[in-house]
């Protein structure tokens, strides 16, 4: 009977840790990487704005990653190099100066899966600030857990859009441009890409876009026209320009397999499409060098064949 | 009329009412006090508010859309290419877990970075360490890697060699630096807490859509190497251009 007892106590026992075992190797769910996925919009802001006025802009972060949770900051930027790069300043006096500036709720929140959140942040410069431009970036930061596991590097993600402000009485501050460099190869070999560089540079009070075009005409042949992209250029820097091709941005570039000739690249362009153009004006010769020296490497190898065999 | 025939004709209507109805473009939307031009707001975010003014807000259109009162003016989104994609960053898994290291026997780790700029002009991700990979509470490092002979935060080096310890990273994939020649090149990451900047890890000035990288994490210790969990914080921030 104590057996029998004892039997059935066992079989209860090993039956329980059987099913505990299958149930942690077989239906145990697995264990997904944690994804960071966010996106963030608008990438950019850009607002002109008089002393002492409000505005209210709303960004909108959404989660397509694992469970997150998030707090927001912004940052004052100055740009970085001539290719539209931003160099976060985070030291806190300079975060603390632009305090004032901004109105929005720094609690960090948890966001689902594809779960979004809208950040209100009200922007209002001071009575009494100094006309001039001021540039920031809206960032939003993923709040890390403690660190897991031995030996370990924790990746944190953060995003940001960034925000342009210009800060002006009468709503129309003083811009200036020139264009630094507009150039391309003077002689090009026939089979080769005639690229243009584009830079220009921002010698006024309040950040632009250039409008305009480069209109390419091959002498006696046909005209090109390449359109610049409107990218922004920032007071004090300079900015590299591309062209733009159906919404893309691409390099200036003429498209065609074989060039030939003389051709001449005017550059103009005004500033917000508006004011007196600027213009620049360069010349390019192409010709088929390389068949020149194919054909000549060919002769000299026939006339050495020549001499050897005569 | 052959049986083929005869099939045709009865899928014919079937295929006309399945053809969808031609899409227009909204051109205008108007009210008394605003006109929105060539709405295109299904990108869903950015719309500014204002409880005085009337806003018009041109998201990812050809047109400009201004927004103005009697004390701003603003422009939300990029006013020349498609917003319908926002600016999106990913990185793949946030733990890379070295576990037990042995002296001399390099572990290496990866993860993956995701950029969609299609929204923006073209991006930027940079990287940091809030400081070397270190014992909380203590001194003891595994410090950032001098690779084989040098490098630093901004020029990756060779390493190869066994004897060289430390902790650092590699790229391969879309808009990287150029001196990641091949998987044998490293650099430290910035040290915020030795006042480096972080640096660029990706970058283009174009629109770019799922422009991917691969991060390989590699630290190796040396016998000496004080016993310890250590860890550390690798903050990668991605910034569409302006």
């Amino acid at each position: 009977m104590i057996n029998n007892k004892s039997k059935i106590k066992t079989i209860g026992v090993l039956f329980v840790f059987a099913y505990l075992f299958i149930r942690l190797f077989v239906y145990s769910d697995s264990v997904q990487a944690q994804e960071v996925s966010l996106s963030l919009s608008p990438p950019i802001t850009e607002l002109t704005i008089q002393p002492g006025r409000s505005y209210i802009q709303v960004f909108t972060l959404r989660n397509d990653g694992a469970p997150v949770t998030i707090g927001p900051k912004i940052f004052p930027f100055i740009p970085l190099d001539r290719q539209g790069h931003a160099e976060l300043i985070e030291d806190k006096n300079s975060v603390d100066v632009f305090a004032p500036w901004f109105y929005f709720d720094q609690t960090p929140v948890s966001l689902g899966t594809t779960g979004s959140r809208d950040f209100y942040v009200k922007i209002t410069p001071p009575v009494g600030t100094e006309e001039k431009d001021y540039y920031f970036t809206f960032i939003v930061e993923v709040q890390n857990e403690n660190n897991l596991g031995i030996n370990n590097s924790l990746a944190q993600a953060r995003i940001g859009a960034n925000i342009l402000i210009s800060v002006s009485k009468d709503g129309n501050p003083s811009k200036k441009a020139s264009a630094i460099t507009f150039s391309a190869p003077r002689l090009i070999d026939s089979f080769s890409t005639l690229n243009y560089k584009v830079v220009i540079a921002n010698t006024g009070f309040s950040f632009f876009k250039p409008t305009g075009k480069i209109t390419v005409d091959q002498i006696f042949g046909s005209t090109t026209v390449l359109n610049l992209a409107p990218l922004n250029v920032l007071v004090g820097g300079a900015r590299e320009i591309s062209c733009i091709q159906d919404e893309n941005l691409i390099p200036c570039t003429l498209p065609g397999k074989f060039l030939i000739g003389i051709y001449r690249s005017d550059l103009t362009f005004t500033i917000d499409d508006s004011g007196t153009a600027i213009a620049k004006q360069i010349y390019t010769i192409a010709f088929p060098f390389s068949v020149l020296i194919g054909v000549a490497i060919i002769f000299i190898i026939y006339r050495i064949i020549k001499r050897l065999t005569g | 009329m052959s049986m083929l025939k005869l099939v045709f004709l009865a899928l014919l209507p079937i295929v006309y009412c399945l053809l969808p109805d031609i899409v227009h473009a909204q051109g205008v939307i108007q009210s008394p006090n605003y006109t929105i031009q060539m709405p295109n707001l299904n990108s869903g975010a950015g719309i500014p508010t204002s409880s005085h003014y009337g806003i018009s807000t041109t998201i990812g259109q050809t047109a400009q859309g201004l927004a103005s009162s009697s004390g701003y003016r603003v422009k939300a989104g990029f006013q020349y290419i498609y917003s319908i994609i926002p600016f999106s960053f990913a990185i793949s898994s946030v733990s890379i877990d070295f576990g037990h290291l042995v002296p001399q026997t390099p572990v290496t780790k990866t993860n993956t970075l995701t950029v969609a700029s299609g929204g923006a002009g073209g991006y930027q991700v940079k990287a940091s360490e809030n400081h070397p990979m270190q014992v909380i509470g203590s001194v003891s490092t595994i410090p950032n890697t001098n690779c084989d002979t040098s490098c630093t935060n901004t020029t990756a080096g060779v390493w190869a060699s066994v004897s060289k310890y430390g902790f650092g990273f590699n790229m391969t994939g879309n808009d990287i630096p150029a001196d990641f020649t091949d998987s044998t090149y490293f650099r430290p990451f910035a040290d915020r807490n030795n006042s480096e900047s972080p640096q660029i890890v990706m970058s283009s000035i174009y629109v770019g859509r799922g422009r991917q990288s691969t991060v390989t994490y590699k630290a190796n210790i040396s016998g000496t190497q004080p016993a310890g969990i250590y860890n550390n914080i690798i903050t990668y921030t991605a910034i569409p251009s302006y």
